[in-house]
């Protein structure tokens, strides 16, 4: 019992540091940059699918399965999603919001569909099985695997975080706030600021893809669901309850809005009869739906977040 | 059918805790024509723009007729024979010249609404002309014409204007004001705003220097016009 | 080989996607943002016809009726308007619990989150309430007919066509010869010089949602009609809606329909050359070359 309750608080850790993760690297793009993101689950799957592509042993009906180390399917992961940030990137980011919101969603519905589609690379519908865990081979137990890969998580946020607070307390974080608050000071800037949006949205897209990756390689197995919009929307509850523009909201907001996931499927798993069990995620989803439009409407801050987060000028009519 | 505008002790502004009105009390009578003056950031437009509903007052009262309208929304007001042109983005690109008054005269009563319309025509003879063109095709002038007649479609009992002369030619000045003459002849209570307060004065019967949100001067436009610190600050020194 | 038949099906798509599209750059013209949750709003229509008649049919026997070649009758049209003021009723509800509040009290990315959760969380609620499976209208097959050499079309296609068209046309005179319709071109350019002039924009508001709403749950129902009735029948069809209302540039309904058509075309001669699997990918491709090219669309002064 106080077994089964351990291992469900790693799972639990584990999951929340991914979307940390991701978290970290969304509050890059939008609390700091103000670039509206809507393909976050796009990025996730490009690392993980990255990841999983290059560590995973060969298969016959796929490309790939390279059997990389699994820094090495890491590494690649965040730089598969950096690139495909960089190209999304160049395109769209001088949309205004709502267009780069519409374009990101977009991607992400795109990226799907190749995750989908392009079977010889992806595995299709059954995705890609048999992505190496970390630590087989070095803990014997599967309990110490798992409390090795919560340390190991816990340590990449607490790395990205701080390298975040860093980047975000230098010089180039102070301009892209400046940027973020007002649009004649980026259209003053010029060229330059077109840059220094595209490097955020790059750094925060690598994030997500070494996030993807982490869930990829803890879970053994990547599939296109994995990666649907309710990904993307988690992410940005999770930012938008934690408080945007503050990393440690990100980080909280995580926890706090994974919590409440697991809570409700607890829950609904306890009092729905047995045939809707397979539908209790549609619920959870409805929750959460409640939930953020509860703190845009009661605490548009979140948790921890700034007073004020965008710019006056993308105030509605 | 005029009425007297009262502003008392009115403060407003678009950020709660940061007023841009501070505390204005000022009189437009039944049937004037009153002009509202200062530099530019002193709050004219803003307290135009909270008597007319555009803006959140933060406290005071605005009074027409007696009747205390403070805080009404835009739309009532515009039917309770409010009449407001503001500065700029005063017409609907995408609209004709038809439409506009069209869209006006939907708050009049059905059976006069045939009438106000030609009566606007009347007033406003170019217009006819142009009734079928989209306002994005008029020129600056034209478009100051349309706003103008826009309101004054529901008869309106007040007229607040803002800077109707801002960016015209002199004769569209003229043209302008002539109109705004035969508004005032229909016993229309008139508030102007101008930064051109040559002509403000030249038309005006009364009016009000605001300076930092606060009125300065209060008096007829013959002493305004007289008054050495104006003629100084607005009049150009002679 | 792209034949006849692929232009024809273009077309058929391009009148499907026109109703929603119609819809949607009304309420983002008028209402200020891009609304996600549009799709379910058009999902939302086909359950609730659909809904509707498994209660008449157990409640009334009904069936779907028939008239000649086509695959419904007369009770499909009760259906149909009643299903129009179910998800007007949804979109007003939306828009009063949801969006006028945060419209208050935030900012545009605000709305746009909202929509993007209002519509995970409706797309999750038709799931669980009617499950994952597709549904159909009718058993009854539409036949379809030689109508140009080489061009065959159902009579339920025609019918779909033909009523786009008529509501077009109604739209038109909407916007060009009434009071509301005026206030609502008006509204997408200067909500407050409209309530200057007299009229309140959150009237305006409201009846632009029952519009949207009502052209949503006609898009919904013919879809479900031609093809079937799933959860994520309007989701799917949110990127093409998308693509074809900011190619027409935002609050054109001509521009939409002429976007929505060309989406259609796109996608039906790509199928031949890419596979059916891709076609939301066209749509992608669509919108990001108007985005790069021409943001403002085909009508568009401003981007």
């Amino acid at each position: 019992m106080i077994g089964d309750v351990f291992a469900y608080l790693v799972f639990f850790a584990v999951i929340a540091g991914t979307y940390a993760l991701a978290c970290l690297g969304l509050n890059l793009q939008w609390g700091t940059t103000g670039l509206f993101n809507v393909g976050v689950a796009g990025f996730v799957a490009v690392g993980a699918y990255t990841s999983a592509i290059l560590t995973s042993p060969p298969s016959p009906d796929r490309l790939g399965g390279l059997a990389w180390p699994i820094v090495a399917g890491w590494v690649g992961a965040a730089v598969a999603a950096g690139v495909a940030a960089l190209a999304v990137g160049a395109v769209t980011l001088r949309l205004r919001h709502d267009y780069l919101a519409i374009a990101t969603f977009g991607i992400a519905v795109t990226i799907q569909l190749l995750a989908m589609n392009l079977v010889p690379l992806t595995g299709g519908p059954f995705g890609i099985h048999g992505v190496p865990r970390p630590f087989t081979g070095v803990v014997a137990s599967p309990l110490g695997r798992n409390v090795a890969y919560v340390a190991l998580v816990g340590a990449l946020v607490a790395a990205v975080y701080a390298a975040l607070e860093r980047l975000v307390a230098s010089p180039w974080g102070r301009v892209l706030r400046g940027i973020r608050e007002d649009e004649a000071a980026a259209a003053a800037l010029g060229k330059s600021a077109a840059m220094f949006r595209l490097q955020a949205f790059v750094l925060g897209a690598m994030a997500m893809g070494l996030a993807g990756a982490v869930y990829a390689h803890f879970i053994g197995f990547v599939a296109p669901e994995d990666f649907l919009s309710i990904l993307t929307f988690q992410v940005w509850t999770m930012l938008v309850v934690g408080g945007s523009g503050n990393n440690r909201g990100a980080i909280a907001g995580a926890f706090a809005v994974w919590a409440l996931w697991s809570a409700s499927g607890a829950a609904l798993t306890a009092v729905l009869p047995q045939e809707l069990q397979a539908r209790s995620a549609a619920l959870q989803t409805v929750l959460i739906g409640v939930v953020l439009a509860a703190v845009l409407l009661v605490r548009p801050r979140g948790l921890l977040g700034e007073a004020t987060v965008v710019s006056r000028h993308a105030r509605p009519k | 059918m005029s009425a007297t505008l009262a502003v008392q002790d009115l403060v407003a502004g678009y950020e709660p805790g940061l007023p841009i009105v501070r505390s204005v009390t000022l009189e437009a009578r039944a049937g004037e024509t009153f002009a509202l003056l200062g530099p530019n950031g002193s709050g004219k437009s803003t307290l135009v723009r909270a008597i007319v509903g555009l803006v959140a007052v933060e406290s005071g009262r605005v009074l027409l007729g007696g009747e205390d309208i403070t805080g009404r929304p835009a739309h009532r007001l515009a039917r309770a024979g409010v009449g407001y042109v503001p500065q700029t983005d005063n017409v609907f690109t995408r609209l004709t010249v038809e439409e506009h008054l069209a869209l006006a005269a939907a708050a009049v009563e059905r059976r006069q609404r045939y009438a106000r319309i030609a009566a606007l025509y009347d007033l406003f003879p170019d217009l006819a002309a142009w009734r079928r063109l989209a306002a994005g095709r008029l020129s600056g002038g034209q478009r100051q014409m349309l706003a103008l007649a826009r309101a004054l479609v529901p008869a309106p009992r007040l007229l607040l204007l803002d800077e109707p002369s801002a960016g015209l030619a002199p004769v569209l000045v003229d043209a302008v004001l002539a109109r705004l003459r035969s508004a005032r002849a229909l016993g229309v209570t008139i508030v102007l705003v101008e930064q051109n307060t040559r002509a403000a004065l030249a038309v005006a019967d009364r009016g009000c220097v605001l300076v930092e949100g606060r009125p300065r001067l209060v008096g007829t436009a013959a002493e305004l016009a007289g008054n050495a610190e104006v003629a100084r600050l607005y009049l150009g020194a002679r | 080989m792209i034949g006849l038949q692929d232009l024809a099906n273009g077309v058929m798509l391009g009148a499907t996607i026109g109703l929603g599209a119609v819809g949607l750059t009304l309420t983002y013209s008028i209402l200020g943002f891009a609304n996600f949750a549009h799709g379910e709003l058009i999902t939302g229509g086909a359950y609730a016809a659909l809904t509707l008649l498994w209660l008449l049919t157990a409640a009334a026997g009904w069936g779907l009726g028939q008239w000649g070649a086509l695959s419904f009758g007369g009770p499909f049209v009760v259906l149909l308007v009643v299903a129009m003021g179910l998800t007007a009723a949804l979109a007003l509800g939306l828009e009063r619990a949801l969006f006028r509040p945060l419209r208050r009290r935030g900012t545009m990315i605000g709305l746009v989150i909202a929509s993007f959760g209002a519509s995970l969380a409706l797309r999750s609620l038709v799931a669980f309430a009617w499950g994952p499976e597709p549904h159909y209208f009718t058993r009854e097959i539409s036949m379809a007919r030689e109508v140009l050499p080489g061009v065959r079309v159902t009579a339920d296609q025609l019918f779909v066509l033909a009523l786009t068209a008529a509501l077009m046309v109604g739209l038109h005179r909407l916007l060009t010869r009434t009071t509301l319709g005026r206030a609502m071109r008006a509204m997408s350019e200067n909500p407050a010089l409209l309530a200057v002039t007299g009229i309140e924009p959150a009237a305006v508001a409201r009846w632009t949602c029952v519009i949207g709403g009502s052209l949503a749950a006609v898009a919904g129902v013919l879809i479900g009609l031609t093809v079937q009735v799933r959860p994520l029948l309007g989701f799917d069809l949110l990127l093409p809606l998308f693509a074809a209302v900011i190619l027409g540039g935002v609050g054109s309904v001509y521009g939409a329909l002429a976007g929505s058509l060309i989406v259609g075309l796109a996608e039906a001669l790509a199928v031949p050359l890419i596979g059916a699997e891709y076609r939301a990918a066209v749509a992608f491709l669509v919108l990001i070359a108007v985005l790069v090219l021409r943001p403002a669309g085909l009508t568009g002064a401003r981007p």
